[in-house]
């Protein structure tokens, strides 16, 4: 005889079960069908090609390449910054209403949405200082939206490093910025790393904010010098997507394929660099 | 025949064989007290009797432990009903993020008993804690100073109206006068019920215990009133663990 | 003896003291400059917001604007009434959480009570990946996978409508609560949840009994967060929601949120000055105001978790 208390406990335990299968069927469901649009459309000319207005002769040269100029500049500016606001923090900020304000301004960064870092990209970057839609407005663009994502990932790798590393570096008589170069960063690397990596996978998604900036859609060449046009895959992709042509779409799935094998590159990587770090920290 | 009889129970890890071969009879309405030094399966022993292993994979528990001649740890058994019957009290006060009142009603509510209110006062009434609460039962239990949770918790387990009551080391985080409290609350509860007390102190041991177990390296040693153990004519671990040679 | 000059030698060097800016080394000034990066963002986004929003405003009546119920910029005659953006991003707010929450709290439970241990070490990561997942890659998804299934249950569905993007949207959010719930969950003393089990409860009343309780502060967290972040989605609300500003009770219909009509607008190079750029700022502003509520609200109630678990 089974009780009603039991059937209730069953239920949770079906229901809980069948939420996480659920969260499992979905990723395969949506993988599947990707793969299954965009396998076909994956050749060679499909990367050697510029965006056309003929469906089959479309290719993602520019916008892999703009993606791939855009992540290198964006990171250039956002990884200086965004480490040594997060060292200023730690190390040369003392606890105080200033301190829990700046904070308090990274952590609400971080939840803006994206396009409004667009908006302030195309007044401030492409229209008052008149740098048009380039490869610079995108990058600073890109790289204040990214620098709250990597101010909060090194901070709480440096506060991971063991106080008696900073302080044996002291107890030699180091100066600050000494024991920051010599024993900080290195030992608090794997972290930033893992940081930075987390928000190039990011970053590779994001279209919102380079639209706005004008990441251009029918780009025929790849950019030469920083204040040349540019395109980057999620929006060459949102561009096919939005056409109503279903060969086109096939196309955008392709462009997906590839964009998903670099978000899951990066992702892959953060993992295992995660992973490592903690056996690292095991020896303390 | 005792409360609970215990036959060849075995508890083991992979890496470690923690209990072996453990056979003894807790007596009826009676305090047992389970001492030894730290390490030995004190604790682990505990947990069986009310099946606490089962939420840890990692534990292979073997062996009978009988209860009205039933084996508790056949699967067929209701571990739910066994908890109500048998119930705990854990080293650090545990008290739920609830009010005072529902710490000791929510058990009662979910096993299906009905005048809640007035088992509710009687179980408070049960540990001396009705005329220091009832006028805020409707607080946040964790607004109580550290013996009163433990009470509330022994409150909410004794609603249940069990057979025997283990407690794990209740006292260790308290202070002397709580501990007396508790102490002289356990006694009285001796009449009614069963109870198996794990504990660390043995001066607690000789106050309330009739009874007690002796445990060593994962065996039983010894087992018997606190008189006999301290006698030299005990075993040779248990001696020198009473005497204080080992701790 | 003189204790206080012992007490001055054996005192760290100033440069390891952080005093704030006594010592301008140029170091510390350089990263002061770099950490300045962050205020002058957020001093941007406010003044160039405020400015253009309030030039808008001087044009189109602020009561026309919160309170109009017809948004047509492009044609005469023109309205700017910020009603049916809200209702589009409400919808796609509204069923994103709905979807999202309950599956999401549910799959923290899973995790917690029903998982072996090693089952959970793939699963949770597993999970994680619905968030890494770009936002246009769901808005194809909700296109051209989604939508045409719902037609086929629910045959007056549109071709874009707020309940794929919707859905889509809370996929990609479904991650997020789970891993939060998971966490707090985590968190709870052991002793807590066994005592919760060794009064003979089952996993369920354990969990709704007594571990819900313990991390209400960090659900609600959960969801504001979950709410700020659909309210502010873009990229799959623009390929799947539609670019039609529609005060409705039907999901199944066309819409446009507050997002995709930034989008819609920056696209078409409206040149400064016009009334359709400064739209952009409005828009802008309302978006960016409403996260930031529901952001510090979220703070709020993380904080207040960490004292409550800190009393167990």
């Amino acid at each position: 005889m089974i009780s009603l208390r039991h059937r209730r406990a069953q239920l949770f335990r079906f229901l809980t079960w069948s939420a996480a299968i659920f969260g499992l069927l979905l990723i395969i469901a949506i993988f599947g069908y990707l793969i299954q649009q965009g396998i076909p459309h994956l050749d060679r000319a499909f990367f050697e090609n510029y965006a056309s207005r003929v469906p089959h002769k479309a290719g993602i040269k520019a916008a892999l390449a703009g993606t791939l100029y855009i992540m290198g500049l964006t990171m250039l500016l956002a990884v200086p910054i965004g480490v040594g606001t997060a060292i200023f923090f730690e190390e040369y900020l003392r606890p105080s209403k200033l301190k829990n304000l700046l904070e308090l301004n990274i952590a609400n960064l971080a939840g803006v949405p994206s396009i409004i870092f667009g908006v302030l990209g195309l007044s401030f970057f492409v229209r008052f200082l008149g740098w048009e839609r380039s490869l610079v407005s995108g990058s600073m663009t890109l790289a204040i939206l990214l620098l709250p994502v990597i101010v909060i990932a090194t901070r709480s790798a440096l506060t991971e490093v063991p106080r008696t590393i900073k302080e044996s570096a002291y107890a030699l008589g180091a100066t600050k910025e000494q024991m920051i170069w010599s024993h900080l960063i290195p030992n608090a690397l794997p972290g930033i790393c893992s940081g930075i990596i987390m928000a190039l996978g990011r970053a590779i998604g994001e279209s919102a904010p380079l639209i706005m900036v004008g990441a251009l859609s029918f780009v025929a060449y790849t950019p030469e010098s920083v204040w040349d046009s540019f395109t980057v895959l999620p929006v060459q992709i949102f561009n096919w997507a939005s056409r109503p042509q279903p060969e086109f779409q096939a196309v955008a799935a392709s462009a997906i394929l590839v964009l998903l094998a670099l978000v899951i590159a990066f992702t892959a990587i953060t993992t295992l660099i995660r992973q490592k770090f903690a056996k690292k920290k095991a020896n303390y | 025949m005792g409360s609970i009889d215990v036959r060849s129970l075995n508890v083991s890890t992979k890496t470690k064989h923690i209990l072996k071969d453990i056979n003894i009879d807790i007596a009826h309405k009676q305090i047992t007290a389970i001492v030894g030094p730290s390490g030995c399966g004190k604790s682990t022993f505990l947990r069986s009797l009310n099946r606490m292993h089962d939420l840890n994979p990692e534990f292979r528990v073997k062996g009978e432990i009988l209860l009205h001649e039933e084996n508790i740890l056949d699967a067929k058994y209701d571990v739910h009903t066994l908890r109500q019957k048998i119930g705990m009290v854990f080293q650090k006060p545990n008290p739920f993020p609830k009010s005072i009142f529902d710490n000791v009603a929510w058990g009662l509510k979910i096993h299906g008993f009905k005048d809640i209110d007035e088992r509710v006062q009687s179980a408070l009434q049960n540990v001396a804690l009705w005329e220091e609460v009832s006028t805020r039962l409707k607080d946040s239990a964790l607004s109580l100073s550290g013996g009163q949770q433990q009470r509330l918790c022994i409150a909410r387990a004794l609603a249940l109206e069990p057979e025997i009551l283990l407690l794990d080391e209740p006292c260790s985080a308290l202070d002397p006068i709580s501990t007396k409290h508790i102490e002289d609350l356990l006694v009285k509860l001796s009449d009614q019920m069963s109870v198996v007390i794990v504990t660390h102190n043995l001066a607690q041991a000789h106050r309330i215990s009739h009874k007690c177990a002796m445990f060593y390296e994962g065996q039983l040693m010894d087992y018997g009133p606190m008189s006999e153990l301290v006698k030299p004519t005990a075993q040779p671990q248990t001696f020198k663990y009473l005497s204080g040679a080992i701790g | 003896m003189n204790v206080k000059t012992i007490a001055v030698e054996q005192r760290p060097p100033r440069s390891a003291r952080g005093l704030l800016f006594r010592n301008f080394t140029l170091t510390s000034v350089v990263l002061s400059l770099f950490a300045s990066v962050g205020v002058f963002a957020t001093c941007a986004i406010l003044y160039i917001i405020s400015s253009e929003f309030s030039v808008f405003l001087q044009h189109v009546g602020a009561a026309e604007f919160f309170f109009g119920t017809r948004w047509e910029p492009f044609m005469e005659p023109r309205s700017f009434g910020i009603l049916p953006l809200l209702a589009g991003t409400m919808w796609i707010v509204v069923i994103s959480t709905i979807f999202a929450v309950p599956v999401g709290v549910m799959i923290g439970a899973y995790l917690h009570h029903f998982c072996g241990r090693k089952r959970g070490l793939w699963l949770k990561p597993s999970l994680e990946i619905l968030a890494a997942i770009p936002t246009v890659v769901y808005g194809f998804v909700a296109v051209t996978l989604i939508t045409p299934v719902m037609k086929r249950w629910l045959p007056e569905t549109e071709i874009f409508n707020a309940l794929s993007a919707g859905l889509v949207v809370g996929f990609m959010i479904l991650p997020t609560i789970s891993t939060l719930v998971h966490d707090a969950l985590i968190e709870i003393p052991k002793r807590v949840r066994e005592g919760a089990f060794a009064l003979g409860a089952y996993p369920n009343e354990v969990f709704f009994g007594v571990e819900i309780r313990a991390i209400r502060a960090r659900i609600f967290a959960a969801v504001i967060l979950s709410l700020s972040r659909a309210f502010g989605e873009t990229m799959a609300v623009t390929l799947a929601a539609g670019a039609h500003p529609n005060l409705t009770w039907n999901p199944l219909e066309s819409i446009q949120t507050i997002t995709s009509y930034i989008v819609q607008a920056s696209m078409g190079d409206a040149p400064h000055g016009t009334i359709i750029n400064s739209s952009i700022y409005a828009a802008s502003g309302v978006l960016f105001f409403v996260t930031l509520v529901l952001n510090l609200l979220a703070f709020t109630w993380i904080k207040r978790q960490k004292i409550g678990i800190s009393q167990l």
